[in-house]
C-alpha cells in the first residue's frame, strides 16, 4: 500500500498528479524563503543589530530572491496550470505527460541543488538573486554555493524549457472539438501568454548561466573581463529578468479574471481587448528591461526608448483595470474568500503599478536605484499582486483538487491578517528612499529605524497569516465538509470535470463568449465530489513512468558535482546516461503509450503534429539561446581592444572543409525526411547511417582543431583571452548540440530497424528539423568565428 | 524647461517625483476606490442566483479607449518632464569652472583623488555653491555611489567612468559634527560582505575653510 502510494507520486505523470507535487513542493520552497525573510526582517529591526552577521544576511537575501521567484511564485502558478488547463480545454492530459513529469522534478531538484549551498563551506550563494557580476566570479565569492545555485538555476531552466514546450503545445494542439481561441478561459489565455515568455526569456538567461559557471570552472573571461563583465551580465540577465516579472504576475492575473467572472456572475467585461493586452504584454516586455540598467551609463538615447516602452507596457495593466473594475459595474459581487483575494490582489497591483511608473522614469531612477523604494515596489508586485491572486487560486479551487471545502472564515481571516501584514512590512518602504537595500544593517542617526520596527512587526503578523492558511488546508484536508461537484457556480470546463479525468462531454463547445455554461450539474451522474479523489491507483498505473524522475536525478547530481568535485559529476553522468538509455528503450518496446485524443480545434495547426509543434517551440527557444551566446560575442568583441585578424589563429581551410562536412550532413538528412515519406525504410536507414558518420567526421575535425590550439605556441585556451573564451565556449556549445544530434541518430538507427510505421516517419522528420537547426547555426557560427 | 532653472539637483528631482506622484495619487485613489465602492455598491443581494451568460461581448468600448488616451497623455508628459530632469542631470560643467574629482569604489570604501593629486578614502570636502563634477569607477566588483541627500547617484563599474555632478549649497537642517552641512554617501549595490559599511561623508565647506584644506597635507 505504501509502496504503491510511494510509485504513483514518484513515477506519476498524470497532469492531476504533477499539479499537486508542483503545489506541495512550491509551498515546501516558500517555507524555506519565508524564513529566510524573517531571519533579515529580524535583524534589520533595529539599527545596529547583531542577530545575523553580514555573510548571513548576504546568504539569507540571495537565497529569499532566487527561491521565492524560481522555485515559488512561479511553480505555483504551473500547479494550477498542471491541473486545470487539460480540463479547461477539454484536453485529457497534458501533450507530452512523461515530460511533464521530467519538468517537475527538474524543478524540485534543481531548488535542491541551489539550497544545499547552505550546509556547503562558505555556505550559499551570495550575491543577491540578480548576481551581478564579476561579484560572483570565483576571485570574489570562491565559495561552491554560487556554483550551486547557477547549477540549480540551470536546472529550473531546463525545467522551464521542458514545461513551457509542453503547456504550449497542449493549449494550440488538445483544445476540445468547439474550444476556439476565443471561447478559451482566460486563466487559459494568461498561462499561454505565460508560456511565450517563459519560453523566449529563460534562454537568455541559460546561456548568462553557462558562461558564468564556465568562468567559474573554466577559468573564461565572459564576466571578469573589462570588455564583458558588468554590463554583458547585466543585459544578458535582465533581458531574462524584466519578462520574468510578468511571468511570475500573470498566471495570478489570469486565475483573478477566472475569480472575477464566477463571483460577479457576469462575462468578462472587453474580453477580447483583455486577450489583446496580453499579447501587448508579452511584446513590451522583452522590450524594457534596460530600465533596470540606468545608472551604468548606457547610452542616453537608449535610457530614453527604455523610459518609454516601460511607461506604455502600463497601458495594458490600465486597460485590465478598467476591464476588472467595468466587469463589476452593476455586476452581483459574492464577496467570497477567492474574491477577497482577487480584489487584494489588484489593489496591491494598483500600488505596485503605479510605483513602478516612479522606476520607470531614467531620471526618478537616479535616487530609487538600489533603495527600499524598489524593495518596496517589487514586493507590492510580486508578492502583494502575484501571491494574493495565487492564494485566490487555491480557495478558488481547493475543493475541486481535494473535494473538500476551505472555512470561509478562517479564509477571511486570512485575508484580512495577510493584508495589514504585507502593508505593514513594505508600505513603510516607500518612505526609506535613502535606504539601500541589502545593507545587514545601518546606524541609529540615519533614522531608518521606526519605518524598518513596523515593517518587521508587520512581517511577523503576514506570517502570522499563513499559519492561519496552512491550519484552513490541514483542516480541510482532514474533516473539511465535502465540496459538490461545482460549489462556486463556475462555468468553465474544469468543473464539469468527471471520474476518470478530462471534462464531460457534455458542455464542450457550448457557445458563448469565454463562458461555455454548463446545464444543472447535479443532475449529472457522471459527477464525482472531485475529480482527483477519484483517480485510483489502477488508472494512475498506465501513466507511471520511472524515466522522468532517473532523468533529473542523474541531470541534477551531475550539475551539482560542479560545486562538488569531478566525482559526483561523473556519477551523475552515469545516471544520466542510464536514464536515456532506459528512456530510449522504452520508447523502443512501446512501454508507455499515450492514447492518441481525438482531434479537436487545432486552427491553425490542424495539418501539423504535436510533436512538430514541440519541436518547433523548442526551436524557437533555441533561437534566444544562441542569439545571446552570439549577441554576448559579438558585445564582447566590440568592446575588447584587439582581436585576432582572420586566419591567424584559426585554420580557415581546415574549418571550412568541417562546415561542408556538416552541410552535407544536413543533406543527407533532409533526403532522408524526404525518403521516409515514401517508406523506403532501407534507403532512409543508408541515409541517417550517412548523416551519422558526417557528424561524427565533424567532431573528429573539431576535437582535433581544438587539441591543436590548445597545444599550439603560443596555446589558444578559454583562458588566455576573450577570443578563446568565446570560441571555445560558443563551438563547445554548439559541438554540445551537434553531439546530442548523433545519440538521437543512433536512437533513430535503432527504431527504424525493422520496418516502416507512421510514428517512425514523424520521429525521423521532427529530427530532420532539429539536425536542419543545428546546422543552420554553424552557418552562424562558422563566418562569426572564423572569417571576420 | 521648467525644472532647468533650478540650479540644484535635489530641488529638480523634488519637483520632478511630485509630478509623478499627484498623478499616482489621483490613479490610485480612482482604481483603488472603485475596487473597494463596487463590491460594495454591488453586492450579491438574495441567494444564489442563475449564472448568467451573454450571447454577445459585454462591454462598451469607449470607456477603455478612453482611459488608454488618458494613460497615454499622462505617461507622456511625465516621461517628457523625466528627459528635461534627466539632460540637466547630464549637463555637467567641464573641469575649468568645476572642480573635477575622480572616484574609485573598491571593497569596501570610496576613494577620491582631487586635481592637484591630493588623495583621501571616505571623506569628500568640497566648497559650497561651487559645481564638483565626480568621476566615478570601481577597481574591483560593481558598486554604485551615491550621495542620497544631493539626489545623485551613479553606479561605478570596472573599466567604466560613467560622470554625475553637484552644486550644494552651504545651508543645510543639520549640520554634521564638522559644523559644515554634512552627507551621507553610500554604496548602493551589494558588494559583497561589506556592502553595508561602504560608506563616507561628504563635507560641504566654506571657500576659504576649502582652500586651506585642500592646500594642506592632511585628510
Amino acid at each position: 500500500m505504501v509502496k504503491t502510494w510511494l510509485k504513483r507520486w514518484l513515477y506519476t505523470t498524470d497532469h492531476k498528479d504533477v499539479g499537486i507535487l508542483y503545489f506541495v513542493t512550491s509551498f515546501y520552497f516558500a517555507f524555506l524563503a519565508a524564513l529566510l525573510a524573517l531571519f533579515m526582517r529580524t535583524q534589520l529591526a533595529i539599527p545596529n543589530n547583531k542577530f545575523l552577521a553580514a555573510a548571513e544576511y548576504n546568504q539569507a537575501v540571495t537565497m529569499h530572491g532566487l527561491l521565492m521567484v524560481f522555485w515559488f511564485l512561479s511553480p505555483l502558478g504551473i500547479a494550477f496550470a498542471n491541473y486545470f488547463i487539460p480540463p479547461q480545454i477539454g484536453a485529457k492530459d497534458l501533450a507530452f505527460p512523461r515530460l511533464n513529469a521530467l519538468s517537475y522534478w527538474l524543478y524540485a531538484f534543481g531548488g535542491l541543488v541551489a539550497f544545499i549551498g547552505f550546509f556547503s563551506p562558505g555556505g550559499a550563494a551570495n550575491a543577491g538573486w540578480t548576481n551581478y557580476s564579476p561579484l560572483t566570479s570565483i576571485q570574489f565569492s570562491p565559495n561552491a554555493g554560487e556554483t550551486l545555485a547557477a547549477a540549480g538555476l540551470i536546472i529550473v531552466s531546463a525545467s522551464v524549457t521542458v514545461g513551457t514546450i509542453n503547456i504550449l503545445t497542449t493549449i494550440l494542439f488538445h483544445r476540445a472539438p468547439g474550444m476556439t481561441f476565443m471561447k478559451m478561459p482566460m486563466f487559459t489565455w494568461f498561462i499561454f501568454f505565460t508560456m511565450l515568455q517563459m519560453l523566449w526569456a529563460f534562454p537568455s538567461l541559460l546561456a548568462g548561466l553557462i558562461m558564468l559557471e564556465s568562468d567559474r570552472i573554466l577559468g573564461t573571461l565572459f564576466f571578469t573581463s573589462v570588455a564583458g563583465g558588468s554590463i554583458l551580465w547585466d543585459n544578458v540577465f535582465w533581458f531574462f529578468g524584466h519578462p520574468e516579472v510578468y511571468v511570475v504576475l500573470l498566471p495570478a492575473i489570469g486565475a483573478v479574471m477566472e475569480i472575477f467572472q464566477v463571483f460577479t456572475n457576469r462575462t468578462l467585461y472587453a474580453k477580447k481587448i483583455a486577450v489583446a493586452a496580453g499579447f501587448a504584454i508579452v511584446t513590451i516586455s522583452f522590450m524594457i528591461y534596460g530600465h533596470h540598467m540606468f545608472l551604468t551609463g548606457i547610452n542616453v538615447t537608449e535610457q530614453e526608448v527604455f523610459t518609454i516602452n516601460t511607461e506604455a507596457v502600463s497601458v495594458p495593466f490600465g486597460a485590465l483595470m478598467v476591464i476588472f473594475i467595468a466587469t463589476m459595474y452593476r455586476s452581483a459581487v459574492k464577496l467570497a474568500t477567492p474574491m477577497l483575494f482577487a480584489l487584494g490582489s489588484l489593489a496591491i497591483f494598483v500600488v505596485g503599478g503605479l510605483t513602478g511608473v516612479f522606476n520607470s522614469s531614467l531620471a526618478l531612477d537616479i535616487a530609487q536605484r538600489g533603495t527600499f523604494f524598489v524593495v518596496g515596489h517589487f514586493h507590492y508586485v510580486m508578492v502583494g499582486a502575484s501571491l494574493f491572486g495565487l492564494f485566490g487560486a487555491t480557495y478558488y479551487w481547493w475543493p475541486k483538487m481535494t473535494g473538500k471545502m476551505l472555512s470561509e472564515s478562517l479564509g477571511k481571516l486570512h485575508f484580512i491578517v495577510s493584508i495589514i501584514g504585507f502593508n505593514l512590512i513594505f508600505f513603510p518602504m516607500f518612505f526609506l528612499m535613502d535606504m539601500p537595500r541589502r545593507i545587514v544593517t545601518y546606524t541609529a542617526d540615519t533614522g531608518w529605524g521606526p519605518l524598518n520596527l513596523i515593517a518587521s512587526i508587520g512581517s511577523y503578523i503576514f506570517i502570522f497569516g499563513h499559519l492561519i492558511f496552512l491550519s484552513n488546508l490541514v483542516r480541510s484536508y482532514s474533516r473539511g465538509p465535502p465540496a459538490g461537484p461545482n460549489p462556486w457556480h463556475g462555468t468553465t470546463l474544469e468543473w464539469t470535470s468527471w471520474k476518470g479525468g478530462g471534462p464531460s462531454p457534455m458542455g464542450v463547445g457550448a457557445s458563448s463568449i469565454g463562458r461555455p455554461i454548463l446545464s444543472s450539474l447535479s443532475a449529472d451522474p457522471h459527477n464525482v465530489k472531485s475529480s482527483h479523489g477519484s483517480i485510483g491507483p489502477e488508472i494512475a498505473h498506465q501513466h507511471w513512468s520511472s524515466r522522468p524522475i532517473q532523468l533529473s536525478l542523474g541531470l541534477s547530481i551531475a550539475l551539482a558535482g560542479l560545486g562538488f568535485g569531478f566525482p559526483i559529476f561523473v556519477l551523475g553522468l552515469v545516471l544520466l546516461t542510464w536514464a536515456l538509455v532506459g528512456w530510449a528503450s522504452d520508447d523502443l518496446h512501446d512501454k508507455f503509450m499515450v492514447p492518441d485524443e481525438p482531434p479537436g480545434d487545432r486552427w491553425p495547426f490542424q495539418t501539423t503534429t504535436k510533436l512538430k509543434l514541440g519541436m518547433w517551440a523548442f526551436i524557437s527557444s533555441e533561437f534566444t539561446f544562441f542569439g545571446v551566446l552570439l549577441g554576448s560575442y559579438a558585445f564582447v568583441r566590440y568592446n575588447f581592444s584587439y582581436w585576432p585578424p582572420p586566419g591567424s589563429i584559426h585554420n580557415i581551410p581546415v574549418a571550412g572543409v568541417n562546415t561542408i562536412i556538416l552541410l552535407t550532413s544536413g543533406l543527407t538528412m533532409l533526403l532522408a525526411v524526404q525518403s521516409i515519406k515514401t517508406g523506403a525504410i532501407k534507403h532512409v536507414r543508408t541515409l541517417l547511417g550517412s548523416t551519422l558518420a558526417l557528424g561524427v567526421v565533424f567532431m573528429i575535425i573539431k576535437g582535433s582543431e581544438w587539441y591543436d590550439l590548445l597545444t599550439g605556441s603560443p596555446p589558444f585556451t578559454p583562458q588566455t583571452g576573450l577570443p578563446g573564451s568565446t570560441f571555445f565556449v560558443i563551438t563547445g556549445i554548439h559541438g554540445a548540440h551537434v553531439i546530442a544530434g548523433l545519440v538521437a541518430l543512433v536512437y533513430l538507427l535503432v527504431r527504424t530497424r525493422n520496418g516502416w510505421t507512421p510514428g517512425k516517419r514523424a520521429t525521423v522528420e521532427h529530427f530532420g528539423l532539429y539536425w536542419a537547426f543545428v546546422d543552420m547555426v554553424w552557418v552562424f557560427v562558422f563566418p562569426l568565428l572564423y572569417l571576420v | 524647461m521648467a525644472f532647468a532653472s533650478v540650479a540644484e539637483p535635489a530641488a529638480t528631482y523634488q519637483s520632478l517625483f511630485n509630478l509623478y506622484l499627484i498623478f499616482a495619487i489621483i490613479a490610485g485613489t480612482i482604481t483603488i476606490g472603485s475596487l473597494i465602492l463596487f463590491p460594495i455598491l454591488y453586492r450579491r443581494k438574495g441567494t444564489d442566483e442563475e449564472p448568467r451568460t451573454e450571447k454577445k461581448q459585454r462591454g462598451n468600448l469607449k470607456v477603455i479607449g478612453l482611459v488608454i488616451v488618458l494613460m497615454i497623455a499622462t505617461l507622456s508628459t511625465t516621461a517628457y518632464a523625466s528627459f528635461t530632469v534627466k539632460d540637466f542631470y547630464l549637463r555637467h560643467p567641464d573641469c575649468k569652472t568645476a572642480i573635477c574629482v575622480e572616484v574609485e569604489g573598491f571593497q569596501w570604501a570610496w576613494n577620491f583623488t582631487y586635481p592637484n593629486g591630493k588623495n583621501v578614502v571616505g571623506l569628500l570636502r568640497v566648497p559650497q555653491d561651487t559645481p564638483v563634477v565626480l568621476n566615478v569607477t570601481s577597481r574591483d566588483v560593481f558598486h554604485s555611489f551615491a550621495i542620497q541627500g544631493l539626489r545623485i547617484k551613479t553606479d561605478a563599474i570596472l573599466g567604466r567612468h560613467n560622470v554625475i555632478w553637484f552644486s550644494a549649497p552651504g545651508s543645510c537642517s543639520s549640520f554634521g559634527k564638522s559644523g559644515f552641512c554634512e552627507y551621507r554617501i553610500q554604496c548602493f549595490e551589494l558588494c559583497g560582505l561589506g556592502h553595508a559599511f561602504m560608506t563616507g561623508r561628504l563635507i560641504v565647506m566654506d571657500p576659504t575653510s576649502f582652500s586651506n584644506y585642500y592646500n594642506s597635507s592632511g585628510p
